[in-house]
């Protein structure tokens, strides 16, 4: 059976995850980008324990999907495609990438009417087709392309969406399929090449329903196990909202080797589809349901690399803690056990003396632009007193929370690090300050990082289904071992800020 | 080849099928690339950056990257499909991996076979004869029950029963 299970690992490994894709993808992602010489420059006065940043303009090319909207402080570029052109921030790089459909006075019909009981093999297919046959008003939206991704939008108006909708909102109260659990409808977005090879996305609402589905939750409909009243109250609601908002999707269009089919302008052309497809639980391929153009779009896939950023160097002070005594904790984890799929946790505590760390400002790692923090770094350095295991335990600890101007808001530093060093220190690191408005990122004038330990004394495990199993509880500086397998865990750790060791950077 | 590349590959080759199968456990497959470059990208940045020789557990490293995106993943909203109920399987409660016994040309065949089935299906399919997971573990980790497994797994062997005849054995 060995080569068996063999090939099918390697199956997998190549046809469906595809690992050398994957491997020559990230072996493909630029060094440390390229900077060119400042044109100009703002020197900020150094403050005492603030950290100060020389602002300046410095070109570098983006090469990747992340690198490009972490700097504009937008992390799905689907909610910038969602939002409505008069509502969006000012942002003409972002502009720049979008693409409108070609104009075009065609009427979207049904070509393929499938209540014809011999073409779907199932009610909840003949269903859905009866339902788009009544409730069909698209319209093909913009695209964009932003390195690594292309997505493409579309308005479904009136109820057209509603099949989409539900499984978000958990209930399928049109009873659009006989039977929800066993068959459920995919709505997807396919570009058609001149040849006619086709690329696929998948229509995904995400972006656009955030907001109704918090008013959902707020009513108290967003329950696990929901009562048919509460079934049918959700449909009311998705019935009216879909009469008042429509919906907008997106779709990321999978277009493998798109190069091939590029003009001369780095365009790329296609015949856009608009197709429905029933899922069969018990395996039977897809009921195809409605497949038909919708529009045609030209994408300029180059365009992306035309956006321009700025960084910033950073020279400033240090902060040295006095002395304060906390806990600081590490969790973590002993993967495949003796050769078995099983993991075992493992925790380590101990209580520390603040006194003489010193916390600084990385300057080879602070980046930030006139669109967005791209990447914080702080370093720690710590008296001589401090074991290695102290050290990973309070690397595992520490966190920063983020004011900009003073105040706490929706913002926070994400894609974080923070790992001992082999010199010894610890260094923090961000690479994006995420959700701070565009408008704020013009005008702030400090952000601060705040210190916060996060210690716990102990930790405890259970199983699949949350049922209580065991403590670890070790004494300060000794391992503890958890139970070989246990499914979950939950420790309740003290968060303590510590203001008065805040790094301040100033903007100018 | 500069150590950092050498270095990757290294841990890339060595890393691969557990983080993959961690991945088909928790994300629906057609997510499981972009979730394994993302870790991956993250892991070599951070060879870049900090050298060979500072990351001291690869493979630790790259779980902890991997779940929190995951969970990135699902704090964002992506589609979840409802797990479906729990269906009444005809086929005999004890399948063993032994049952899967093909000759190497019909294996091809059926994986072929397999990339037309639905992507839970496919999860299943290579957690259970890949991997030689159990039902319950593969229930338990994919969130639905040891019955849905079973389900679709049978109905998967039946189907490939069907299409290349008895004396192919699943």
């Amino acid at each position: 059976m060995k080569h068996t299970s063999e090939q099918i690992l390697s199956f997998a490994e190549n046809e469906l995850i595809n690992k050398e894709s994957i491997r020559r993808a990230v072996l493909s992602k630029a060094p440390e980008r390229q900077k060119k010489p400042v044109a100009w420059a703002k020197i900020l006065l150094p403050v005492a324990a603030c950290l100060v940043l020389l602002c300046g303009a410095v070109l570098a090319i983006p090469k990747a999907r992340a690198e490009v909207f972490s700097w504009f402080g937008v992390s799905r570029p689907a909610d910038y495609l969602t939002t409505d052109p008069s509502e969006r921030p000012d942002v003409p790089e972002l502009d720049a990438l979008i693409a409108s459909p070609a104009a075009t006075d065609e009427v979207v019909t049904i070509p393929i009417d499938r209540t014809d009981s011999e073409a779907v093999n199932s009610e909840g297919a003949m269903k859905v087709s009866a339902f788009l046959h009544e409730n069909c008003d698209v319209a093909l939206g913009e695209a964009m392309f932003d390195g690594e991704t292309l997505y493409q939008s579309i308005r479904l108006n009136g109820l057209s969406g509603l099949y989409l909708l539900e499984p978000y909102t958990g209930t399928y109260t049109t009873a659009l399929t006989a039977d929800s659990n066993r068959e459920w409808p995919n709505g997807w977005i396919v570009y058609e090449m001149p040849d006619g090879t086709r690329f696929y996305g998948s229509m995904d609402l995400s972006s656009s329903i955030d907001g109704y589905l918090k008013y959902l939750s707020e009513k108290g409909l967003a329950v696990e196990n929901k009562t048919d009243e509460q079934r049918n109250e959700i449909d009311a609601e998705n019935r009216t909202y879909l009469a008042q908002n429509g919906l907008m999707a997106v779709a990321e269009v999978h277009a493998r080797d798109y190069e091939k089919y590029l003009d001369a302008d780095g365009n790329l052309t296609a015949k856009a589809y608009y197709r429905v497809s029933i899922t069969e639980e018990d395996g039977r391929p897809d009921t195809e349901l409605y497949d038909a153009q919708i529009g045609t779009i030209t994408v300029n896939m180059k365009a992306y690399q035309n956006i321009e950023s700025s960084g910033v160097t950073a020279d400033g002070a240090s902060v040295v803690w006095g002395a304060e005594t906390v806990t600081i904790s590490k969790a973590d984890a002993v993967f495949c056990v003796n050769g078995t799929d099983k993991d075992q946790r493992t925790f380590i505590k101990h209580r520390v003396s603040m006194e003489g760390v010193t916390m600084t400002a990385d300057t080879e790692n602070v980046e930030m632009d006139a669109l967005g923090i791209r990447k914080v770094g702080i370093r720690i350095t710590f008296p001589a007193t401090w074991t290695d295991a102290q050290k990973e335990a309070f690397a595992a600890s520490l966190e920063f929370d983020v004011l900009v101007d003073g105040e706490r808001g929706d913002w926070y530093a994400q894609y974080t690090y923070c790992e001992v060093q082999e010199d010894g220190s610890v260094l923090w690191m961000s690479d994006e300050i995420y959700g701070v408005p565009y408008d704020l990122l013009k005008t702030m004038k400090t952000i601060t990082f705040l210190p916060q330990i996060h210690g716990t004394e102990k930790v405890e495990e259970y199983d699949s289904d949350w049922n209580y199993l065991n403590t670890i509880e070790p004494a300060y500086g000794e391992i503890g071992y958890g139970i070989v397998g246990a499914e979950g865990w939950r420790s309740n750790a003290d968060v303590t800020d510590f203001p008065q060791y805040a790094i301040t950077l100033h903007v100018n | 080849m500069n150590d950092v590349t050498e270095t990757f590959n290294t841990v890339y080759d060595a890393t691969f099928r557990e983080l993959m199968r961690y991945c088909l456990l928790k994300a629906p497959m057609e997510d499981a690339h972009d979730l394994l470059q993302n870790t991956y990208t993250q892991f070599y940045r951070a060879l870049q950056r900090k050298g060979v020789r500072a990351i001291r557990d690869p493979k630790a490293y790259l779980f902890t990257a991997l779940k929190h995106e995951i969970a990135s993943f699902y704090r964002s909203g992506a589609k979840r499909r409802t797990v479906p109920l729990e269906l009444v399987s005809d086929e005999p409660d004890d399948i063993s991996v032994e049952d899967l016994s093909l000759d190497r040309a019909a294996v091809g065949d059926v994986l072929d076979r397999l990339k037309r089935e639905p992507e839970s299906t496919q999860r299943m399919f290579i957690l259970y004869y890949g991997y030689g997971m159990k039902l319950g573990d593969i229930a338990k980790e994919t969130g639905t029950t040891e019955a849905s497994v079973k389900s679709k797994l049978a109905r998967v062997r039946r189907k490939l029963r069907t299409s290349f005849g008895e004396e192919n054995t699943l």
